[in-house]
């Protein structure tokens, strides 16, 4: 599952990223790692603030520094260290060798150029096709991400399309270099759930046609479930657990993990009282010593609070940041 | 453009704003056709009375006040026009700098315009005139330097709000490099607003030149200019009132017509009162 390292695409060590504030700053990423294999979708789960997106943003190089910074570690893309890479050779990484989609589709495109252009201009940057190359394979992209009539959308602006239509250029944008690795920052969570669905599929369903691997970000376990391989479980900047779908929902180790697990709604459950987990996320910088989740674990024993755990690698592959497990293994 | 223009037109405001800066633009260029008199020349006929010969009467050394009225708008213009341009060039180089750049490059620009609007926009222009002494041109560099914070704010704002948006990360994300991103994406971005900063700019310009010349500073005699005119005018205005009224309302009716075609531009490029089309 985790595989060696050849067949590793990205290769993510001990990252940590640090928050400057004006009382000292904060951690919002604490050591983390993990591996993403070719052609695999990873996902990473975990709460607003839990440091998801800010690990995905330092992968790509496009960390706002400052007030945040890469304190530590190592992301490498294809056995290449990213991290000490000169902001050139970063540019020529970005579109060419990783794609990014954000959030909001609404907002992920200039008001000023047509969709065309743009899409155009990120295929101008890494290839020597003249502007009317590129425009004839960014329409050629835009039918192959299901847009119709893709001629007539080239040349429209984006606030003449709806978000899902938008959300479907995106992918085209990220996708028309064929970058190894697609970045999607919760690609989905601005979006109808009739259109989510379809724009999962649809990722889903490029990733696998030209075997790239794919990082989704997302907060939605369903999402997870639906469409990863291995997924990651952030919180509170810490990497709690990560291991193959399946075996997160049949059997977490982490007791987050098991509460998030928890807290979701199934069909055809018992119908009772959805769980919560008690109490909240403790803010980047106000964490203790200890586990960052023991003040809401129902398992924690004294050790928790006064020394954080290591991070345990089981046999199976599958990791997992709690002193109960790290004893077992 | 055409669109713009379309949109001004259908608008009252607009059409009013726009007419009565049109009316002052061709007084200035066509100064020597409308105007009745040499506005240098003086006659026998001191502080004649509106009627008769002189459209407004005369000044105090015989002046056709019409006809220095009407060459007095060419000051106006000309200062208004190039004083903004200074201003609005300036802070648009700097405003892309301080909001793009951010940290120290912020810090020093935006300071620097602290210290500059610290200063009653009057007074400095004054300072400045003083120290490179008074005529047209150390006038236009004083009132554009005036100008140049309120520029830098406006853009600098916007910077900021457009640096933020996701399109931004999007572009960077496909390998853009940043001079790229600052002049193909932020700045066309943020023209809305500073064109309308321009157009209401315009307006003050024309005023700090009226209350320079007003103040001696400005447009020196025997040139006409609607500042100096109604300096000119307080040592007679018993006598001959209209030497002080057909100045103040050319300077009215002039910053009314550009403030109005400000708000208008305003209405037209402000994407939240934008209707959706």
């Amino acid at each position: 599952m985790s595989g060696t390292n050849d067949t590793n695409v990205l290769s993510v060590r001990g990252l940590s990223i640090r928050l400057a504030t004006r009382d000292g700053g904060a951690s919002v990423v604490d050591d983390a790692s993990f591996d993403v294999g070719r052609g695999e979708v990873f996902g990473i789960v975990g709460e607003s603030g839990c440091g998801k997106s800010v690990t995905a943003y330092a992968i790509a190089g496009l960390l706002p520094t400052p007030p945040l910074r890469v304190e530590a570690g190592s992301v490498r893309l294809g056995g290449r260290e990213l991290l000490s890479a000169s902001p050139a050779e970063m540019r020529s990484v970005r579109g060419r060798d990783i794609g990014m989609i954000f959030q909001e589709p609404m907002t992920a495109l200039d008001p000023l150029y047509t969709i065309g252009e743009q899409i155009a201009e990120s295929l101008e940057f890494h290839s020597s096709l003249d502007k009317r190359a590129a425009m004839e394979k960014a329409i050629a992209m835009l039918g192959r991400v299901g847009i119709p009539e893709p001629r007539r959308i080239a040349a429209e602006y984006p606030h003449r399309l709806s978000g899902g239509m938008l959300q479907r250029v995106v992918i085209a944008m990220a996708m028309i270099n064929e970058p190894a690795l697609l970045i999607a920052d919760e690609p989905t969570t601005a979006l109808d759930v009739t259109i989510q669905a379809q724009i999962l599929a649809l990722m889903n369903d490029l990733v696998g046609a030209n075997g790239m691997s794919m990082i989704l970000i997302t907060h939605d376990l369903g999402v997870v479930a639906e469409t990863c391989d291995r997924v990651a479980v952030f919180y509170g900047g810490h990497l709690v657990e990560s291991a193959p779908v399946g075996r997160i929902f049949a059997e977490p180790l982490h007791p987050y993990t098991d509460g998030l697990r928890r807290s979701v709604e199934s069909i055809g459950g018992s119908g009772g009282k959805l769980y919560a987990i008690p109490g909240s996320v403790p803010s980047a910088g106000r964490f203790g010593p200890g586990c960052r989740f023991h003040d809401r674990c129902a398992a924690r024993v004294a050790r928790c609070g006064i020394e954080a755990p290591p991070t345990t690698v089981l046999p199976d592959g599958r990791t997992v940041r709690c002193w109960l497990r790290g004893e077992e293994a | 453009m055409k669109r713009f223009f379309a949109a001004l037109l259908r608008d009252k405001t607009g059409r009013l704003g726009l007419a009565g800066v049109l009316a002052v633009v061709l007084t200035a260029l066509l100064a020597p056709l409308i105007a009745t008199h040499d506005p240098l020349a003086m006659t026998e006929s001191l502080r004649q009375a509106p009627g008769r010969g002189f459209l407004l009467g005369t000044d105090e050394f015989g002046r056709d006040v019409f006809s220095r009225l009407v060459y007095g708008a060419r000051v106006s213009v000309y200062v208004g026009l190039v004083a903004t341009g200074i201003g609005a060039l300036c802070g648009l180089a700097l405003g892309l700098a301080a909001g793009y750049y951010g940290g120290a490059v912020d810090n020093a620009i935006m300071r620097l315009m602290d210290v500059l609007f610290a200063f009653p926009s009057i007074l400095l222009a004054l300072a400045i005139v003083a120290v490179l002494g008074p005529d047209l041109g150390n006038t236009i560099v004083a009132i554009g330097i005036v100008r140049i914070p309120v520029f830098t704010r406006t853009v600098r704002a916007e910077v900021l709000s457009v640096k933020s948006q996701e399109y931004i990360a999007s572009v960077r994300s496909v390998g853009v490099r940043d001079s790229r991103v600052l002049f193909r994406h932020v700045l066309p971005n943020v023209m809305a607003p500073f064109i309308v900063q321009t157009t209401l700019s315009l307006s003050s310009a024309i005023l700090v030149e009226a209350s320079l010349s007003f103040l001696g500073l400005g447009i020196q005699p025997p040139n006409p200019s609607w500042g100096s005119m109604l300096s000119e005018s307080r040592r007679v205005m018993e006598l001959a009132p209209w030497t002080a009224i057909a100045p103040t309302v050319a300077i009215v009716l002039a910053i009314l017509s550009f403030n109005l075609l400000g708000d208008a531009v305003r209405d037209i490029l402000d994407p939240k009162l934008k209707s959706v089309e």
